[in-house]
């Protein structure tokens, strides 16, 4: 309760302050006003693409697009209205000009706006989720290439939209749409200190978290049970929400028209969010303000400076972002944010950090019972990338509270067998079960199953031939409807043998959920997160709360990332990690990352640990420790562990069998000592001298 | 050959070498030995130009090297294998192993030989020459990235950790190759986890602590010196 009122509090000081502002505002200069709402607008926007470009990593280009869509649906709705609200004003009032009307109309209408932001933003966020859901399956530049598409397309169809619909001509095609002018001071401001407060919200929370762990190493997120292409398309859908918003925000404050969402407009969006700093909140606003004021004042040059052309203008402009940017490549904040906790802590005073009696929480895996019997279990695995057979009819059982080594040559497709285990690869052939649960792999579809399919298959793909068919006669004039819908019942007979297995679909984030963990061969830490932040994001698979929690901090967040970061301390303790909880995790010594990648495993609660060769670049002495620690956690977590390593001294020492893998079959299979004997495992990987020692 | 003399490097705050002072001498395999986090790597980056250091000088056959840039230390016959692999994911085997000779283009037959030399060390590349280098196994990659420095014929060869993550049969036939480059003329800085094996190819030793120079002598020596071994051999 009081934590609502403090809050509720804050808020109406923030809004009276702003509306403070805005009564200064009032009497400015009109082009000075109008550089403000500009400024304000540019700030919800910036902070918007922060959210994918900053927090996720990922590369959007095409923010005016979404930006346009917002603008567009809002001014569908409020344009119409104001239209006969306007006829029967003047109707009933016939002395009155203009600003009388807009007077009366803004007064009684005042729920126009926000309901004009709303919809513009849900029909945004729409958009964003058709664009997100195929184009954030893939890693890399794709995304580059598909939200360019995705502007450019939304700029054409809006252009010619009279074209598309008659019913379509009041948005003005290429000439402009005019929505009323309803956007104030008080709203541009109000909204874009709401979209930096959710989004600082989100940053700080757990879902914030996930979203830079994405960032910082997909595959690690993924490992750590966070859904990467989830996360991305709601990271992608929720910046696609504010920035259609924000697009409303325009759309009542300008005369627009589908140029005014260029490309440029898009790009000086990326500009102000890598020049305030990836990642930054702050960055991206201040950089928002700065970068829309300076074209604007320089434009007082041109009339106090004789023989100041207008075309300097620009160019100073741009040499200032290059000069910035080879100062500054981070950008101006990089990824830290201004807040009065980060001033305390530069000038001297320490930050409370962790209450006491939240440390005291333990880890929360404490030892459990031994569960007998098999835990995990491969059968006839066969991983082939094209023509090369990577594993290959691969069988391994894993009993619980085993300590099993694999060894093998290397290439021998040892950490292929890990990717197969945590959901990477799915396996060719074959299929990986894991406490008697089908995680990877397939299984025949019944007969009956499979007809139903080929029924569905031919039904939805002889539509789409015959859509297709309609669309293509049509423009060659010519009837092929037909044929269109017989090379689409073709496709789906073709497909029929590809869908006669059952695959799980499950993804890296489902095996680390269902409780296999794992460390990497080249250590994968988030590098620029803390060390304990890197720990805490294990929780994210456990969590109980969504976005909407994230967004409004409630009660229910704030108490789940408390417990994240109090289970994370636990563990940092146990891994003598808890004194340097706050710095970089990339700036840990090599033996101390190797520590935290297992102490970030442990912490999505596993049963079964994959080790990829964790002495690699040991020394014996270290080496001597780690076989502690590793005997030590078995015992401490209840678990399983398979581990893959070429120090011998390790792997005989501590693992109760080993199998050996050559060329992607297991080659031999035994206790240490058998293994040490095998004539076959001398010769593809011992050689001769380490089987004498 | 090559002379460091007194150089400190900072990454920011954290001062990484104090004073680290080293030579070696034409012909010579020298080995760096010391915990993670000692400074053997951040030394060996300094001497191949990729870290600047903040005092001190590094000198290269009697001329100051201290900060030239990466490519102009592989033109005078200066070549480090990486820590961390790093090669060229997209490209082919083949072509990971032409690139390491960049400098010595012209010289068809003399690549022809050293390609030979090279797979004959590494048969698995041999395997794997055409496949794409980021879809070989870790170990894979680090006998590529040995074989592509290899290739540079250099004068002085810097190792960083080559026997990291390779089977146990093929870290022996790491240091046999090491042992034959060398009797070849190639100076040899090397830097290694295993220091037994490191110190018994060496002719001499630096042991490093959190940045110093604490203990150098002959290899020989470092091997019966019992401190060493207790902290490094794991005896």
């Amino acid at each position: 309760m009081q934590r609502l009122l403090r809050r509720a509090a804050s808020i109406a000081i923030l809004l009276a302050a702003i509306y403070g502002l805005s009564l200064v505002n009032g009497n400015l200069q009109d082009s000075y006003q109008d550089l403000l709402v500009q400024m304000g607008i540019a700030v919800t926007l910036a902070v918007s693409l922060n959210i994918v470009n900053g927090f996720t990593g990922q590369f959007a280009i095409g923010h005016a697009g979404f930006m346009a869509v917002g603008a567009y649906a809002g001014g569908a709705l409020s344009f119409p209205m104001f239209a006969a609200a306007k006829k029967s004003l003047a109707a009933a009032h016939p002395g009155w000009h203009d600003a009388q009307i807009m007077g009366a109309f803004v007064s009684s209408h005042w729920w126009l706006l926000p309901a004009a932001m709303l919809i513009g933003g849900a029909v945004a966020a729409l958009f964003g989720w058709m664009v997100g859901v195929p184009s954030l399956r893939l890693r890399g530049d794709y995304l580059a290439i598909v939200t360019l598409g995705f502007g450019e397309i939304i700029r054409v169809l809006l252009n010619n939209s009279s074209v598309i619909s008659k019913k379509l001509d009041y948005l003005g095609g290429s000439l402009g749409f005019s929505p009323p002018k309803i956007t104030s001071f008080f709203a541009v401001y109000a909204i874009a200190a709401l979209v930096i407060g959710l989004t600082r919200n989100l940053k700080v929370s757990l879902h914030g978290l996930a979203y830079q762990s994405i960032r910082e190493d997909e595959i690690a997120a993924d490992a750590m049970g966070v859904d990467t292409t989830k996360v991305k398309v709601a990271a992608f859908a929720l910046s696609a929400f504010f920035a259609g918003m924000g697009g409303a925000l325009y759309g009542h404050a300008y005369l627009f028209a589908p140029t005014t969402f260029n490309f440029i407009f898009s790009m000086n969006l990326v500009v102000m969010v890598v020049l305030g700093g990836t990642g930054s909140i702050t960055g991206s606003a201040i950089a928002a303000m700065v970068l829309t004021a300076i074209p604007e004042l320089l434009k007082n040059f041109k009339d106090r400076i004789p023989g100041f052309k207008d075309e300097y203008r620009l160019m100073i402009y741009a040499l200032v972002l290059v000069v910035m940017m080879i100062v500054r490549p981070q950008g101006v904040f990089g990824r830290a944010e201004l807040s009065l906790a980060a001033l305390k802590r530069r000038f001297g005073q320490k930050r409370a950090r962790d209450v006491p009696g939240v440390i005291a929480e333990s880890h929360g895996a404490s030892p459990r019972p031994r569960i007998e019997g098999e835990i995990l279990k491969v059968s006839d695995g066969t991983k082939a990338f094209g023509g090369l057979t990577a594993v290959n009819s691969l069988n391994i059982e894993l009993n619980a509270g085993e300590l099993v080594g694999m060894i093998g040559p290397n290439g021998a497709g040892k950490t292929t067998v890990f990717n197969l285990l945590t959901g990477v690869y799915e396996p060719t052939t074959g299929n990986v079960q894991f406490q008697g649960k089908r995680l990877a792999g397939d299984r025949p579809y019944s007969i009956a199953m499979r007809i139903a399919l080929l029924a569905w298959d031919t039904l939805l793909l002889g539509l789409g031939g015959r859509i297709a068919g309609v669309i293509v006669s049509t423009s060659i004039g010519a009837n092929i409807t037909w044929v269109c819908v017989l090379i689409g019942i073709g496709i789906s007979l073709a497909l029929a043998p590809r869908r006669r297995r059952n695959r799980t679909g499950l993804r890296p984030s489902d095996f680390a959920a269902a409780g296999i963990a794992r460390t990497f061969q080249n250590i994968r830490l988030f590098k620029d997160l803390s060390v304990i932040e890197n720990v805490m994001i294990a929780s994210y698979v456990r969590r109980r709360t969504n976005l909407f929690d994230a967004l409004f901090r409630t009660a229910r967040m704030e108490r789940e990332d408390a417990s994240a970061r109090a289970r994370a301390m636990a563990l940092l303790a146990r891994f003598e990690l808890d004194q340097a909880a706050d710095e970089q995790a990339g700036s840990l010594p090599y033996g101390g990352q190797r520590r935290l990648e297992i102490a970030r495993a442990l912490a999505t609660n596993p049963k079964l640990l994959l080790l990829d060769e964790p002495a690699a670049g040991m020394n014996p002495q270290e080496k001597q420790e780690l076989m502690e620690d590793i005997l030590h956690i078995r015992e401490e977590f209840g678990l399983t562990i398979l581990l893959i390593e070429h120090d011998m001294k390790v792997v005989m020492g501590i693992c109760e069998r080993i199998y050996v893998l050559d060329y992607g079959e297991i080659i031999a299979h035994g206790t240490p000592e058998e293994i040490r004997r095998d004539p076959k495992v001398i010769a593809a990987y011992l050689g001769e001298e380490a089987a004498v020692c | 050959m090559l002379k460091v003399e007194s150089v400190d490097v900072y990454y920011g705050a954290i001062h990484a070498l104090a004073g680290v002072s080293l030579n070696v001498e034409q012909g010579e395999v020298v080995t760096m030995i010391g915990a993670n986090g000692a400074g053997k790597s951040t030394t060996i980056r300094s001497i191949s130009g990729l870290v600047r250091p903040r005092t001190g000088k590094i000198f290269f056959e009697g001329e100051e090297i201290t900060r030239l840039p990466p490519h102009k230390l592989v033109a005078r016959g200066i070549c480090q294998s990486p820590e961390g692999r790093r090669v060229f994911a997209n490209m082919s085997v083949h072509e990971n192993l032409l690139l390491g000779c960049f400098l010595h283009r012209k010289n068809k037959p003399q690549i022809r030989e050293d390609l030979e030399r090279v797979l004959v060390h590494f048969p698995r590349l041999k395997e794997r020459l055409n496949q794409s280098a980021g879809t070989l196994s870790g170990g894979e990659q680090q006998m590529l990235a040995i074989g592509r420095a290899l290739m540079a014929r250099p004068r002085l060869l810097m190792l960083d950790e080559p026997s990291l993550g390779l089977a146990p049969f093929l870290v022996q036939q790491i240091f046999h190759i090491i042992r034959d480059i060398n009797a070849q003329g190639t100076t040899i800085l090397l830097v290694e986890q295993n220091a037994f094996q490191a110190l018994r190819v060496a002719s001499r030793g630096y042991v490093l602590e959190t940045g110093r120079v604490v203990l150098h002598d002959r290899a020989s020596n470092l091997l019966q010196n019992e401190e060493v071994k207790k902290a490094y051999l794991g005896e």
